[in-house]
């Protein structure tokens, strides 16, 4: 299988320090890649650099190349034509992602309407607004019906996560990044949102980059990892490999607290 | 003795149908109760209620034996000397055009607090392991785990007598979590906390009591030791069923989806 994403010596910095540095790793198309590391390692702002979407004060250099177009370099006109279609992604803060305005069905209509006219579908009010409905059950949201009317602050933080996954997943992209996804889920809802991302890889052949703090989740979902410390990627393998035995001191210690915490409820 | 104790508490908002029934609980002065329960079963209202952001349809909330009323402004001016929230997204609590500085000591000046105001304000950066640096940066120059431990800073900096904490390590990798849980349970010391999670595992560390929400209603609460070793409410039971655990894999399984 080709690659869908491929990343090679991405550095990333500010005026002042170099933040993420030589990160390289690739997605084949239908695959799935778990990100990890300790907060402040640089997941999210990978996750931006392979966008697009870092913020002006910010630079990234190296190569990041998603189907056939390099993102570095490229003007965001060019780039906003691959938003959605190649490329869409679920922000760690859901609220950055949501428009405080705008009505929770508007805002998961727009990417809709977006997918349906890119694949000659009819985009009239009828046809845009099941796909809503069906899209907010599918990220089990309770009374979708209810809900379509209300604004960003008039939800719960965990539905306006699902909101923001609803509105990526709407895209039906082929390549979804994920990042902290199901943080603001409780176990329940994040089991039913992971089968839901795990049956749109399996059903699309979407690729899928998930960046997590939580091991189980992330063992669960993906195939390889790549864990990252300080902005450099410290070990890379197949989640058995990571998981089971790692390599790298760093990850192991993450693995050893993941196992602790574990227990922790089985001594109770 | 009771801080705070909620009295058969209904709430509904304008726009929508009830999410809270008949909420009642105690919160005992240096007690650490944690409050869990599914997405949208009410917890971040109930700390709104208890933030005075807004007044039960019904029933009442007490703060040291006195009913929370939200029109008595100088009982009000009282009652938020002693309280400080941690919100549940960072990012829309941070003020983004102030520097960390300006916004971990704002509690500081907005209580008259001047002595020492500078070092208090370092010992709090340095108690959820962020860089000394960090102060004279705005938020957006942080990662979403480092925008969670700034707001955390913010409301210990002013040594409240009653932290409430909504979702507040969700984002945050194990090993930083186990930093602020032992920071918390530190300052759990001379302090009272009302810690809103959805990770039992976090909430198992770190509560005395805890506190089980169910679309509004609560379903099972007691020592958090003893919900959750010998679950009551078929709610709880599956709570703790289905968290995730890192799998065994074994010889024929290289892969582990097929329990999704
Ligand atoms: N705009 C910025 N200016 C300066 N430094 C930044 C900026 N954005 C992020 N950083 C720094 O870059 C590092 C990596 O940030 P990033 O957001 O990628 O971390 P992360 O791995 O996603 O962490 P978390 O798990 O906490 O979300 C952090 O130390 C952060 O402070
Ligand atoms: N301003 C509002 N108007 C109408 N309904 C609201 C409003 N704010 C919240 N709700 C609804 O009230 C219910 C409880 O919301 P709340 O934010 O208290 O949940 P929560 O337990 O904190 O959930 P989460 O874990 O997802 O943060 C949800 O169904 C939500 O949609
Ligand atoms: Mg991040
Ligand atoms: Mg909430």
């Amino acid at each position: 299988m080709s690659d869908l994403l491929t990343v090679v010596d991405l550095s990333i910095r500010t005026a002042e320090k170099e933040l993420v540095k030589n990160v390289s790793f690739s997605l084949p198309e239908g695959a799935r890649m778990g990100l990890i590391g300790e907060s402040g390692s640089g997941k999210s702002l990978t996750a931006l650099a392979a966008t697009g979407l870092l913020p002006p004060a910010i630079t990234a250099s190296g190569s990041v190349i998603i189907g056939a177009q390099e993102i570095i370099g490229t003007p965001d006109q060019a780039l906003n034509r691959m938003r959605g279609s190649d490329v869409a992604v679920v922000f760690q803060e859901p609220l950055t992602a949501l428009d405080p305005l705008m009505k929770i069905g508007d805002q998961i209509g727009w990417p809709v309407r977006r997918r349906f006219r890119r694949e000659g579908q009819t985009t009239n009010r009828e046809a845009v607004r099941n796909e809503v409905l069906s899209l907010m059950e599918q990220v089990r949201l309770p009374e979708p019906k209810l809900m379509l009317n209300r604004y960003p602050h008039e939800i719960s933080g965990g539905q306006r996560q699902r909101v923001a996954i609803a509105m990526a997943v709407a895209c039906r992209p082929k390549l979804l990044i994920a990042d902290e996804p199901t943080t603001a889920l409780d176990v329940t809802t994040q089991a039913e949102v992971l089968k839901l991302l795990d049956g749109l890889v399996r059903d699309y052949g979407m690729s899928l980059l998930f960046i997590s703090h939580d091991l189980p989740v992330v063992a669960s979902i993906v195939d390889d990892v790549t864990v990252l410390r300080l902005g450099e990627v410290v070990e890379q393998g197949t989640t058995r490999q990571v998981f089971e035995a790692p390599s790298n001191p760093y990850s192991q210690g993450l693995m050893e607290a993941a196992r602790t915490f574990d227990s922790y409820l089985q001594d109770i | 003795m009771n801080l705070l104790e909620l009295n058969k508490v209904c709430f509904s908002y304008t726009r929508g149908n009830k999410v809270l029934n008949e909420v009642s609980f105690s919160v005992a002065s240096g007690r650490t109760v944690g409050l869990v329960g599914e997405s949208g079963s009410g917890k971040s209202t109930i700390l709104k209620l208890l933030m005075g952001l807004a007044k039960p349809s019904s029933g009442a909330i007490q703060f040291e034996g006195a009913p929370l009323d939200i029109g008595n402004r100088i009982l009000m001016k009282g009652y938020r000397r002693a309280v400080q929230p941690v919100f549940q997204d960072p990012y829309s609590s941070l003020d983004p055009r102030q520097k960390v500085r300006s916004i971990i000591s704002e509690p500081l000046n907005s209580l008259g607090i001047a002595d020492q105001n500078a070092s208090r304000v370092k010992r709090a950066l340095a108690a959820v392991d962020l860089p000394e640096d960090a102060i004279d940066r705005y938020p957006s120059a942080f990662s979403g785990g480092q925008r969670q431990r700034i707001a955390i800073a913010r409301a210990i900096v002013s040594e409240p007598r009653l932290i409430l904490a909504d979702e507040v390590v969700s984002a945050l990798d194990l090993s930083t979590q186990v930093r602020i849980v032992e920071l918390f349970r530190e300052i759990a010391s001379q302090t009272t906390l009302l810690f809103v999670s959805h990770d039992l595992a976090v909430v198992a560390a770190l509560c005395d009591e805890i506190v089980i929400l169910e679309r509004g209603t609560v379903v099972e609460a007691g020592s958090t030791r003893s919900v959750l070793a010998n679950p009551q409410h078929t709610y709880t039971r599956s709570l703790l069923d289905s968290i995730p655990r890192i799998p065994e894999w074994d010889q024929t399984h290289d892969n582990v989806r097929s329990d999704l």
